[in-house]
Parts: C-alpha cells; structure tokens; sequence
C-alpha cells in the first residue's frame, strides 16, 4: 500500500481541486460542505481557485463521454460497447453529451439527449441517426431486422440503400418500415411525426386497421394516438430535419405541434390553453441558440400570450 | 468553533441539500449537474449574507434553485460557454425577474476545443494519477473501491485524482 501523509478523508482539502474532489465523491458530509463554503467564503483567492477546479471537473464530464463513446475504455471499465461504434457530434461550439448503456447479449444500445444537445451515432452497420434535444432512443440489431425504439424527441435516420437487413422505427402508436432512404421520426406526447429526405418509408399506424401509406421526399405526415394520419404540407427534402444544423423550420404547423416542438429545448413543460384557436397555424424559421427568444417571437406575433408560472411551466393563452 | 450539531450552516445544509439535489434531478439534470447547482445555490444564498438560521431561509434558498434552474435552461438553450462568474454576489430580486435579459448563467457547458484540452491533459497524467482519475470520472467507481483497486489508501486516491484535476485546469488555461 502507498504510503499515506496524515491527510486523511477527514482532514480539509487545502486547495479548491481537493474541495471539487472532496464534494464530488458522493461521501461528503453536511460538515465538508460547511467546511468549504466557509472556505471559499473567505476569500476572493480561494473561489477562484475552486471555480477553476469545478471548471476541470465539468470539461471531465465532455470527457467521460467522448471517452466512451470513442470505445477507448479499457478492460477495466464495466460498460461492454458490442457491435456499435458511436460518436459525438458537435453542433457549434457546445459538447454534445449522451447517455449510453449497453446489454451484449441483447445486442440492444440506449441513447438518450439532453436539452440543447445533439448526439450522432453511427452503427456498425453503415446506418447513422441523430438525436435531437431530450430524445430518447433504443437500438436492437438483429440478424436481418434493426429496430429503433423512438420514446420520446425527434431523431433523423440514414439507412445505407441495397441493405440486406429490414430497419424498422417503433413508437408507441407507429411504425415505420425503411428499406434505404434518410428520414426523420419525432416521438411526442400527442403526435408521431415522420418525413422522409431521401428514399420512402412505409408508415403504419399501429392498432389502427388501416393500410400502410408511402411517403416520399419532402412528404410529412402526422401519426395521431387513435390511428389517424394528418398530412403536413410537402417541404423541401434538403429542409427535413433541419435542428441538424441548428434550425428549427416550421411550416405550417399546428400549435400544439410547435410547442411540443420547443418543449424539447426549453425542457419545462408548455401548456395550451384549450381556448386556443385551433386553426392556428405557424411557418417560420428559427435560431434554435436562442428559445427564449423563439418563445417571444411567437407571443408577439400570433394572438397568444405566454405566461412563466412559479413552477417554471409555461401557460399559453389566447391573447 | 461551534459544535456541528449547532452550527447553523451545517445544519442548513443537512436540511436543504438532500431536497435540492432532489429538485434539480426531478427537472432533468445529471447527478452531477444537481450536486454542482446545489453547491453554487447553497453558495450563493451563503454569498448574500442572508443568515442561514432564520425562519425564511429554507424558502429563500429554493427560490434561489429555481432561479438556478432558470439561467440552467438559459444556459442550455444558448449554448453558453462562458465560466461562471467567480466572485459575483446575485441579487435574488433581480434574478426574480424573467425578463432580465442577462441574468448572471452559473452553468457550465464545454466547448470542443476544451474538451480536446482535457484530453490531452488527461493523457498526460502520470499513470497512478491517471488511473485513479479514469476510473472515477469515467467509470465512476467510489472512492473506496478505487483505493482497493490500486492498492492505495483513500485519501492518496483523493490526493491523485485532485493532481489530475489541478494539471486539467492548468492546461484549459493555456499551461501545458
């Protein structure tokens, strides 16, 4: 056993990296957190020198994500990364972060992504798919079928053409059956939306005995929990799924549509007052670096008003 | 010095601080995300000079969080990437209004630049340094079990994975 120096786990850190690693360790007494508040209260010196240290830990955190998704982990690590190569994507200047669990024998990867955030994964298997902010995916691969469980947000799909195995997307009360094309699917509470870049895909709306329809590029359609479809409006094909660059294109969408939509930015929940005209219909084109400012957009140009309730929620009424 | 038991901030702490990492996970945020902002919401009440035993400070200090969590969602949706301000006390009141354009965001996200930094600097580190740091930031081992691990005792573990974090820090500003 290394030698030890009287410090011990109990004896306060002199520094700010030893207070971050103090408090971080999940072990950290009411009494340690006294300690460096009284630490760092001290003087100007001190929470400088804690503030770069809690800087160092939260770049480490971008790190631990880039590491294994990378697949670098050694033998020591416990996660098994079998069959999927993942990588990072960087939108702008912000570190995309995932989360990743694996379970070999199922063959079967989650990915999830929080607000702001965008996550790339690319598969063995040629395919690639993007998550959008507060997504939430699984990925089985089977001998001859793909299935990806879309739980929540919106994700775009790259299926390599001529691909002997059948890619299929699951949600709650759709499915879409792909044999080579690049399409995007978003999983919200009260609609399934799927267009289609290149190629077509075969939807179905689950548990409703219909047929299944063919979208083709620039089709967009809306899969409503009862089975029924809404068609949107075609759009340019180059525009589907345009949060990959940092846009967030409506055109001619429903409001409730919309602001599901920025739920997934804002992360707080957005209510619809029923008295809403339902009619409503919105097409533009946004930052999405600035929701707050999306959000103020919309309250000045349509005839609703936002309102922030003390939980955070946001109430929109008729204005 | 007083006894912990009557310590008010100890006791302060003791009682808001489970809630708060509580409240903070419930809104979507990483373990770690929820321990930072407790931290700095804790600190910030603290900063203030509001007296940590009065009646109030329990609803102050979770209207403190919710104004936390407010710049978080600020933060998160401009990809902000500045540091947090070090030594800025936050007037609650301000902070109370959701109109201010600027409020002061103690929220941290990466860049990719860093993010190669830290790297580097992580490759860097001398071996035990780097083992014990790897197999607690990226494998999230406890303290504990990474001293049996490697044989060290837990406060050299403390000892090593600080040195990583003090040589990561020296590197994102501009030290090699």
């Amino acid at each position: 056993m290394e030698k030890d120096q009287p410090h011990t786990p109990s004896t306060p850190p002199r520094d700010g990296a030893g207070w971050v690693v103090r408090l971080m360790s999940g072990e950290a007494s009411p009494e340690d957190h006294a300690l460096c508040a009284r630490w760092r209260l001290l003087n100007a010196a001190n929470e400088e020198d804690y503030q770069r240290a809690r800087r160092a830990w939260a770049a480490s955190s971008g790190a631990q994500v880039e590491q294994s998704m990378a697949g670098r982990r050694s033998g020591a690590f416990k996660t098994v990364i079998s069959g999927l190569v993942a990588a990072v994507a960087i939108v702008g200047a912000v570190t995309v972060f995932g989360v990743m669990t694996s379970t070999p024998k199922a063959q079967t990867q989650s990915y999830a992504s929080r607000s702001a955030e965008r996550v790339s994964v690319a598969l063995a298997s040629g395919d690639n798919l993007i998550l959008n902010a507060r997504a939430e995916l699984t990925v089985e691969e089977g001998a001859d079928l793909t299935t990806i469980r879309l739980a929540s947000g919106e994700a775009f799909f790259e299926v390599a053409p001529d691909r002997p195995r059948t890619f299929v997307v699951e949600t709650e009360f759709a499915k879409i059956t792909v044999t080579g094309t690049a399409f995007e699917v978003g999983r919200f509470d009260s609609f399934v939306s799927v267009a289609v870049q290149q190629g077509s895909v075969r939807v179905e709306a689950l548990d409703a005995g219909l047929d299944p329809i063919l979208l083709e590029p620039g089709s967009r359609v809306l899969v409503l929990p009862d089975g029924r479809l809404q068609a949107l409006g075609e759009i340019a094909p180059d525009i589907v799924a345009a949060w990959r660059t940092g846009s967030i294109v409506f055109l001619g969408e429903p409001l409730n549509v919309v602001f599901e939509r920025l739920e997934k930015y804002t992360g707080t929940p957005i209510n619809l007052s029923p008295e809403i005209d339902p009619g409503l219909r919105v097409s533009a084109t946004f930052a999405d670096s600035d929701v707050e400012r999306v959000l103020g957009d919309l309250d000045g140009a349509l005839p609703i008003a936002l309102e922030r309730q003390s939980s955070g929620e946001i109430q929109v009424n008729a204005d | 010095m007083a006894d912990k038991s009557e310590d008010p901030i100890v006791l302060l702490i003791a009682q808001t601080r489970p809630e708060l990492i509580a409240y903070f996970k419930r809104r979507g945020l990483t373990a770690f995300e929820s321990e930072d902002l407790t931290q700095e919401t804790l600190m910030r009440f603290l900063r203030a000079g509001y007296d940590p035993a009065a009646p109030d400070a329990g609803p102050k200090i979770f209207r403190n969080a919710r104004n936390h969590w407010i710049d978080f969602l600020r933060s998160a949706a401009r990809g902000h990437t500045g540091a947090p301000p070090t030594n800025s006390v936050i007037d609650n009141e301000l902070l109370d209004d959701l109109g201010d354009p600027a409020p002061s965001i103690d929220v941290q996200m990466i860049n990719r630049e860093d993010l190669d930094i830290v790297l580097a600097a992580i490759k860097k580190l001398p071996p035990k340094c780097r083992t014990a740091f790897e197999l607690s930031r990226f494998e999230e081992y406890s303290y504990a079990e990474i001293a049996k691990r490697m044989r060290i005792s837990k406060s050299a573990v403390e000892k090593h994975i600080s040195e990583a974090l003090k040589r990561i820090a020296h590197a994102l500003e501009g030290g090699n």
